[in-house]
This record gives C-alpha cells, structure tokens and sequence, in this order.
C-alpha cells in the first residue's frame, strides 16, 4: 500500500477514526493489525518473515537481560544478530554472492527465484539496533511481545524508515493510551501533505525525465545525462525525503513521535554536513553500530580513515546487493576521509558567494555518485559519465517534453522557496505556534494540494527506497 | 474529534471553491480561446474551426509530423485536418476524440488513422489513461468521455477528477503559453513538418520482443469501437503503418497480426508502408529528424505516397 494511493486515503482514514477512539492494549492490537494489513498489501507471505524476525530478536533480547554471565549474554547477542543478519543474507545478498561466486569460477550455483520482501533493510537494522542497545544495557528488553511487535512493524515507518531506535519508540508504545490533541493531529496532518507534494509533483514528474535519458544513455548527449543526473539527485531526495515526512506526518496524527531523517541536505557546505543531514536514522545508525564498533576514531587517522571507508562500503552495501552501491558507497567514504585529511569542515564560509560554492561543491560531488546509485549496471555508470565529460554537446539538449519539464522547473522552484524560506528557518510545530499559525500551515497545504491537481505526476509510483 | 472534523471540512470546503471556481474562470477566459498545442488547444482548434472538415488525420507525433493533408489531392474534401498528437496518440485517445468529435457534430466523411504495431501499440500506460487524460479538459463537454471514465479509468482516477483542477494536470503552462500565440494561429491544417536531419550514429533498433507480445485488451476494444463507430456511421476508415528509418522499429509478425485483426473485425482499408522497402527512397537519413521520425521533406515524400496510394484505393 502506498502513501499516495487512494486506497492508503480510505485505510488511514478508517483506522484513525477506530484508534482515536480506542484505548490501550485494544490500540495495540489495532495498530498491529492494521500493519500486518498495510505490509500484506505488497506480498502476503512475507509477513512471516517479519513475524520470523520479531521473534528472533525479542527471545535474543529477553535472553541477553536474564543471562547472568557476559559469555550467555555475548552468546545471545550473537544469536540475535547472525539470525536477523541471515535473513537479510538469504532474501537480499545470496544472489549477490553466488554470482559473484560463480563469476570467480569458484561455484556452479543457480539463482534462487525470490523476490525481496519490501523494506527487509529496514525492519533488520531497527531489530538489531535493539538487540545491541540491550546487550549495551542502555534499554530494557521487552517483555511484551505485543508492543515489540509494534515497534518493528508500525506502518509508517515500516517499509522505508525513519530506522527508529527503541529507546524512543518502546515508552510510546508500552502504554498507548495517549490523548491524540488537536495540535498532534493538524501537525501530522500538514507535515504528511508536504511529503506528498515532494513525492508527487516533484519526484514523480523528474523522474519522467530521469527514466528517459537513463533507460536510453546511449542515446542522448552528455548534456541531457548531467541534467538527468541533477534532476535524480533533486528525485532521490523528494522521493525519500517526501516519505520520510509522510512517515513522521502520520505517526504523529496517531500521536506518535518520530525522529527526524533528512535535515534540507543539499544546503550543506561539505560532505560530512550533508551525511549529518542526509538520512540521519540510518547515517546515525551506520556511525553507531558500525563506525564505532571498527574502533571509530580512537586508534589514528589512518584507522580512522579505513574505519570510515568500511562503515561507508557496508552502507552502500545496505542500499543494494550490487557493486554499483559499493562504489557509490566507496566514494562516499573517499570524499569523508578526503575532508577529514584536510579538515575541510572546520573552514566555516563567511560570505555568501563562498557559502554558494560550498554548497555547489557539495551538489556536484554528491550527483556524480548518484550516477552510480542510479545507474543499472556498471557499464551504464562510466557510459554515462564518460558521455557527460566527453560527448556534451550542448546543442543536442532537448527537453523530451515541454509540459513534464516545465512542471519539473516549478516544482523544483516551489521545493527551494520553502524550503530556504519557511522550513530552513521554523519546524511545523514552531509554524503551528506562530501567530495565526493553523491558518499558515492550512494555506500551505492547500497551496500544496492545488500544486498536486496541476503539476503532479499521479501515476502513483513506488518509493525508491522501498527496493531496499 | 469534533475539532477534527470541523477543520477537514473547512479545508475540503475551501479547495472545493478554490477548484471549481479557478477552473470555471480558467476555462471560460483561457482554455476555451487557446487554439493551439497538444494540451488540448489543436482539439479546440478542430472544434470551432474546423467543424466542416471532411477528411480528419488521427494518430501520434507520427501522423502528426508525417502526413500533410494538403498534398492529399487524390481525396476530393475541400477541408482537411491532421489531429495527430505527440506522444499519446494512440487508439483509446483517439477513439474517445472521435466520439467527441461526434457529439460535436462534426462528422468527416474520411477518417485516416496512422497505427504502430511496436513499441506505441504495446506499450503499457496505465490502462490508457496517459492517453486519455490528453481529453480530460473536455470531458465535461463529452458524455461518451464520462462514461469511458466511470467504466475503464478506475476509482482512483475518479476521485482525482472530481477535482476540476485535475482536468488540466501537467497542462497549465502549455496552455498558458499557447493562449498568448492565439491571434496568431497559422496552423490551418493540424501538419507540423520537422526540422533537421539525422545522425546515423545515433540511431539504435528499439529491443524487439519475439515473437510479439499480445496487443492489450483495452487497446484492442479501443481498435474495434473505432471500426464500429466508423461502420456505422459511414465514415470511410484507412488505416496507415508508416515506416520508420532502416525498421528500427518494424516488426513484421505485430504489423500482420494486427492486420488479421482488422481485417477480422471491421471494414477499414489498410496501407501498410511500415516496412520501409515500401517507399525505398525514404531509407536516407536525409529524410529523417530521428529514426521514427521524417522531417519535412520526407515528410512531403511520404504525403506523396500516401496519396498515390489513396487514388488506388
């Protein structure tokens, strides 16, 4: 089920109304219900694998608090993290592997026919994230099995994040019995229209143009490929961001909380800013699970250097079992290692053409990794950057159709005028707050809708990030 | 709760006045006047002025850029009209635009409708509705259009129209645009030649599935009803393949079972020039903008050819 279908419209609606008037374990149950019921929309079956997980990690969990030796507890840890790990392993990275294998000569495997349960990346970093935050005795095990289950499969966040920690999100589920306020509900309510509109009218319509000038590289100039390219860096963040915000928009319509995932990005000033605000759940994640665990920065710049291009590798490796992420990955880490050499971030920009070129800096460097992200294979990566620095030819740039492009261009204008204006500035509770606020953020929205009926792309596409 | 509600409905309120009213005025002072351009202005266009025309061109860019309804002596109608469309023109588009055509009163005698086995006929486009909604601005104008919608477009698609906005989606600024050239429309037949000339480099063949997937129910239901409608009310139907440069996308096994099913299923002559060994001369780069597409000399060629053809007929 996707946010901006019609049919998710119908599904909100009912169990809003059901849960706003229901209390406690009942809620508990109807919130558990309805994800089981907004999961099995995409494939039934997988369901099971969710329960699978649930149960691994809430055993593993319970286990780790009630051991008495660190031995038994180290032993659960273990236990939690290879089966969750291997669940991931077995549906996402084994045909990722075997080809590779047999690539090598070392194996003669075929392929196994499966299809990737949606959103397994995520629900397997939030369950392991709980498991070692246990193990670390920063947070209780739960002993309900009921509100863990809620934790890992709570519908907003479930195929695509934010990757919440237990820590924020258990307290919230364990009682369920909060008051849904007026004010949770008119916050949730315009924040959810804002990601619809970035999903809808700027997402959707770049990715028009994206799909065309990717799907056919061979075909078009190096000029229409570099705009393809910053129109994918422009897609990628509305498509992601907008769901983040739908995500955070609903919880907090039930009265929920959600952390915050994306922090206006592209306004950064060097690499190591825009990873602070670009996907903040799983980049915070990725530093505390992982950059940490390899040591972090406390043996040496050169550790810290390798610690940063293996936490970044293994991210791209998160995104996609193909080689392509772990290049987009490796760059990432290169670019991070490069700025902590040279302690860019420490170079604060004081005048505003500097602070320009800061951020063009960063746009730039961010989409010829994009090239990779987007790209299918590898070839198709270097075909289309060998094109952009080669075969430009600024003459041959068509808009393919004058129509999707001009949406594109208004729709990139409004996201840049709110976003440097109003959300650079307020968060929707500051704005809710602020003089005459409902009605400003009630403008907005409207604003917003209207936008959706003339500029949107309603061809209901899926969410990028669902594929991981 | 009740806070809720009371703040939903003001807001569901406001739009509503916001939509129906921006689109009553939108439409009475803009779009009813814009007399050009594929969102709807060239369908205006043909609707007040050129209620008489006796000969109608339908199909994609590729009727639009290909065939030039002057040079079509050997049809005897005074008044002629290619209502070709860049990239959605395909059957359901064009049977909805002829029913509109039909309540519209405007009733041509001769009805040439340009057809591509692969890729435009099998391309999947969400039930059609990219093709559709190409109509949608005229939908309250056209009770066959309504009717198509509730029975074929889905729920969804519903709901997004009950929003009048919605009518013009990803069309506004082309409007717009358009209604500032509307002193001075000089496109008095529907034809637009192209610029330019090929490069061979660039030229790919477009993957091929063999042998040819099945042709889409709802497109064929669209193939039939324009037969149908043709049959009876006696409108002369040709249908044209045209070629495209070198076959980059001719695919004789979905031209013939397309034929079958014309042949099978109603009275339309058929001029099959997809295969490009049909008009020999055309297979020069010279003549074309991109491979699919001819520019205006080839543009002027292929009219030729059309037109021995129809004198044969």
């Amino acid at each position: 089920m996707l946010f901006n279908s019609i049919v998710f419209l119908v599904f909100f609606s009912i169990f809003f109304f059901l849960f706003y008037y229901m209390n406690g374990t009942w809620r508990k149950w109807l919130l558990l219900l309805a994800s089981c019921i907004f999961y099995m929309w995409f494939i039934p079956v997988y369901v099971l694998i969710l329960f699978l997980t649930i149960g691994i990690d809430y055993f593993a969990a319970i286990k780790i608090e009630d051991d008495k030796t660190d031995k038994a507890k180290r032993f659960h840890l273990w236990f939690g993290i290879i089966n969750t790990c291997l669940v991931l392993f077995i549906f996402k990275y084994h045909n990722f592997f075997i080809d590779n294998f047999n690539a090598l000569g070392l194996t003669h495997i075929e392929n196994w026919d499966i299809i990737l349960p949606i959103g397994l990346s995520f629900h397997t970093f939030q369950s392991l994230s709980y498991v070692v935050e246990v193990y670390r005795g920063n947070i209780k095990a739960e002993r309900s099995l009921l509100t863990y289950s809620n934790f890992v499969m709570m519908f907003p966040q479930l195929v695509a994040g934010p990757i919440e920690r237990a820590n924020n999100m258990l307290p919230q589920l364990r009682t369920c019995d909060h008051t849904i306020s007026y004010r949770d509900f008119s916050i949730g309510f315009h924040r959810f229209f804002w990601g619809l509109f970035k999903k809808v009218v700027v997402a959707d319509t770049a990715s028009v143009f994206v799909d065309a000038t990717y799907n056919n590289y061979m075909l078009h100039p190096g000029s229409m490929l570099l705009v393809g390219t910053a129109l994918f860096a422009v897609q990628i963040y509305c498509d992601f961001s907008g769901y983040s915000d739908m995500a955070i928009g609903i919880a907090r319509m039930l009265g929920f909380r959600f952390r915050e995932n994306f922090a206006i990005p592209y306004f950064s000033k060097d690499i190591t800013e825009f990873w602070r605000r670009w996907h903040i759940s799983l980049s915070s994640w990725l530093r505390d699970y992982l950059y940490i665990s390899f040591g972090g920065n406390r043996y040496g710049q050169w550790k810290t250097y390798r610690n940063l291009m293996l936490t970044m590798l293994l991210g791209g490796l998160w995104h996609g079992a193909s080689w392509n992420f772990v290049i987009w990955g490796g760059i990432n880490g290169l670019y991070l290692s490069i700025e902590k050499m040279t302690n860019l971030p420490a170079w604060k920009p004081k005048f505003l053409i500097s602070k320009l070129m800061r951020v063009a800096y960063v746009f730039i460097l961010i989409c010829l990794t994009w090239v990779f992200f987007r790209a299918v294979t590898f070839e198709q990566a270097t075909g289309i950057i060998g094109k952009i620095f080669t075969g430009f030819n600024a003459s041959g740039f068509q808009f393919l159709d004058v129509n999707v492009f001009s949406s594109i261009v208004i729709g990139i204008v409004t996201l840049l005028a709110f976003e440097y204006v109003v959300f650079r500035n307020l968060t929707f509770d500051q704005l809710f707050d602020s003089k005459k606020g409902q009605w400003k953020l009630m403008a907005m929205t409207i604003f917003f809708f209207m936008m959706m009926l003339f500029f949107g792309n309603s061809t209901g596409n899926q969410f990028i990030y669902f594929q991981f | 709760m009740k806070k809720i509600l009371r703040t939903l409905l003001i807001l569901i309120l406001v739009i509503l006045a916001i939509d129906r009213g921006f689109v009553y005025l939108f439409h009475s002072a803009i779009f009813s006047k814009t007399l050009s351009g594929e969102s709807g202005g060239s369908v205006n266009y043909l609707l007040q002025r050129k209620k008489d025309a006796g000969l109608i061109i339908m199909g994609s860019s590729r009727a639009k850029h290909h065939i030039d309804p002057v040079r079509l002596y050997a049809n005897a109608e005074k008044i002629k009209y290619n209502a070709g469309i860049n990239g959605t023109g395909g059957l359901i588009y064009n049977s909805r635009l002829l029913h509109l055509l039909l309540e519209k009163n405007i009733k041509p005698s001769t009805l040439i409708l340009q057809l591509d086995a692969h890729p435009y006929f099998t391309a999947d486009d969400d039930r059609g509705l990219t093709e559709l909604a190409q109509l949608y601005p005229f939908i309250s104008e056209s009770r066959s259009l309504r009717s198509f919608v509730k029975n074929e477009a889905g729920l969804a698609e519903q709901i997004k129209l009950f929003f009048h906005s919605y009518r013009f989606n990803g069309k506004l600024l082309n409007i717009l645009y358009n209604y500032r050239k509307r002193h001075s429309v000089g496109d008095e037949n529907g034809f637009i030649p192209l610029e330019g000339i090929l490069k061979d480099s660039l030229v790919q063949p477009l993957s091929m599935a063999s042998p040819m997937p099945a042709f889409p129910e709802n497109k064929i239901a669209a193939l039939q009803d324009v037969l149908t409608v043709c049959a009876k009310e006696n409108i002369q139907l040709i249908i044209v393949f045209p070629p495209s440069y070198h076959n980059v996308i001719h695919h004789p096994g979905g031209t013939s079972a397309l034929i079958n099913i014309i042949r099978k299923t109603g009275r339309a002559r058929i001029i099959d020039f997809s295969d490009i060994e049909s008009i020999p001369e055309l297979n020069q780069s010279k003549y074309w903008r991109d491979a699919t597409h001819l520019n205006a000399d080839g543009a002027g060629l292929f009219s030729d050819s059309l037109n021995a053809r129809l004198a044969g007929l």
